[in-house]
């Protein structure tokens, strides 16, 4: 802030000592209406967001639960011009379900147990948004598309008895959400979205060709420059 | 300048989130030891377990612990055997001598499988003295042996009825019984149950 002054000041006094020698000062008038910082360089956003997974496709046959454990953290460079943003997220995902004590029948072979079904999914891509409206806009929706790798574990506890895949594996997302700044020339705001994710994984004994999900998150984010 | 020294802090703040956050939770932590038990049978398709009549039953439990053998006669072992015989008996075959020429041959085998491998732990806070303490003052990786042996019951019915002479005879039937809880006497009469109740097609009529 004190800094902030400083540069104000030294602005100032640097326009009217310039005035002279030269035409390209802005007017004192003119001053104070600048563009904020927001529409004139690239800016930072971090967001955090987390929410309610639901599992989709082959997934939600193997998952017939949704999930909690659902966290995505966000970074952004946040063009002023072009309401666009360029960035990487990491997430965190895991679904869990219980299934009771059950027979299940196969060719020649017939297994009790209780089952415990789990995925895990820890998602790192590189994210592009595209938001309406201006970059100081109150309410900013947005559409994002990320691309990148993640570490997906699909594990099927038969009692205790482990079986499943894991690996690192291809990560598509595409979403949309809202952004609405707390204060009109504020830093803090709350996030809203909803992201589709797909992990072509193939586990066959489970019958499951890809993890994918939707994530409905909600969080915070803070921008600054 | 400021910038760099600020990506870097924010991208390592994001790499220890997501380091902190790949510690999978332990998804059996909640399971209680019934729930733990599996209970597998498996039976050759071809066999008709009606063309069968009498079966006999060691009187000792076979040990097969990785690659050594033997037998046990230890009082949960009878009480195994009592219960594969009780059960064989409720679904219509007759227990007979072995020199009796059965029909179908019964044995229960308790196998121990072990699991092992090693891991290094590089933590500088932990000191190690070694050997007796002659050597000098180090910080070495200590390598931590894992091991993990699962033990858990084994039943199998051959075909004797139809045995080569010279030839193994065909295992027609099998039942593995794994989980917590298994070596109780208390639920050793049910888990022995859970095998023969889904085996709708093990019995003579």
């Amino acid at each position: 802030m004190k800094n902030n002054k400083w540069k104000w000041t030294l602005g100032l006094l640097l326009g009217f000592s310039t005035s002279v020698l030269a035409q390209q000062v802005i007017d004192r008038s003119k001053l104070f209406k600048r563009e904020s910082p927001y529409e004139r360089y690239t800016t930072y956003r971090v967001s955090v967001t987390g929410g309610l997974g639901l599992p989709a496709g082959t997934f939600g046959d193997y998952m017939d639960k949704t999930s909690l454990r659902n966290y995505t953290l966000g970074l952004d460079f946040v063009f002023p011009k072009n309401n666009m943003s360029l960035g990487v997220s990491v997430g965190s995902q895991y679904f869990k379900n219980r299934l009771p004590r059950q027979v299940y029948n196969f060719d020649g072979q017939d297994i009790s147990a209780v089952q415990t079904r789990t995925f895990s999914a820890y998602p790192l891509v590189v994210t592009g948004s595209y938001h309406i409206g201006k970059v100081n806009s109150l309410v900013r929706p947005y559409i994002q598309v990320g691309v990148g790798g993640a570490y997906a574990e699909v594990a099927n506890y038969w009692g205790a008895i482990a079986t499943g895949d894991n690996g690192f594996k291809f990560v598509a997302q595409a979403g949309a959400g809202v952004r609405v700044l707390f204060k009109k020339t504020g830093n803090l705001g709350l996030e809203l979205g909803a992201t589709y994710q797909h992990i072509p994984f193939t586990v066959e004994s489970e019958g499951i060709k890809d993890a994918s999900t939707l994530n409905v998150r909600a969080g915070l984010f803070y921008r600054w420059w | 300048m400021t910038m760099k020294v600020k990506h870097a802090s924010l991208l390592s703040v994001l790499l220890l989130a997501a380091m902190s956050w790949s510690c999978a939770p332990d998804a059996l932590q909640d399971l209680t030891p019934e729930d733990s038990q599996v209970f597998i049978t498996n039976y050759q398709k071809s066999a008709n377990f009606r063309n069968y009549q009498t079966f006999s039953l060691a009187d000792s439990v076979y040990l097969l612990q990785n690659q050594r053998t033997g037998v046990s006669t230890l009082p949960l072992d009878f009480r195994i055997l009592g219960r594969v015989a009780d059960n064989l008996t409720k679904r219509g075959y007759k227990r007979i001598l072995r020199s009796e020429k059965p029909d179908l041959g019964v044995n229960v085998i308790r196998i121990s499988e072990t699991q092992s491998g090693v891991v290094a732990n590089y933590n500088p806070w932990n000191s190690y003295w070694g050997y007796g303490g002659g050597g000098g003052f180090y910080y070495p990786p200590t390598y931590s042996y894992y091991e993990s042996t699962e033990t858990y019951w084994y039943i199998e019915i051959v075909d004797l009825k139809n045995a080569v002479s010279g030839q193994q005879p065909s295992i027609i039937w099998n039942a593995q019984i794994r989980g917590s809880g298994i070596f109780d006497e208390s639920t050793l009469a049910s888990v022995v149950e859970n095998v023969f109740t889904q085996s709708t097609y093990l019995k003579k009529n």
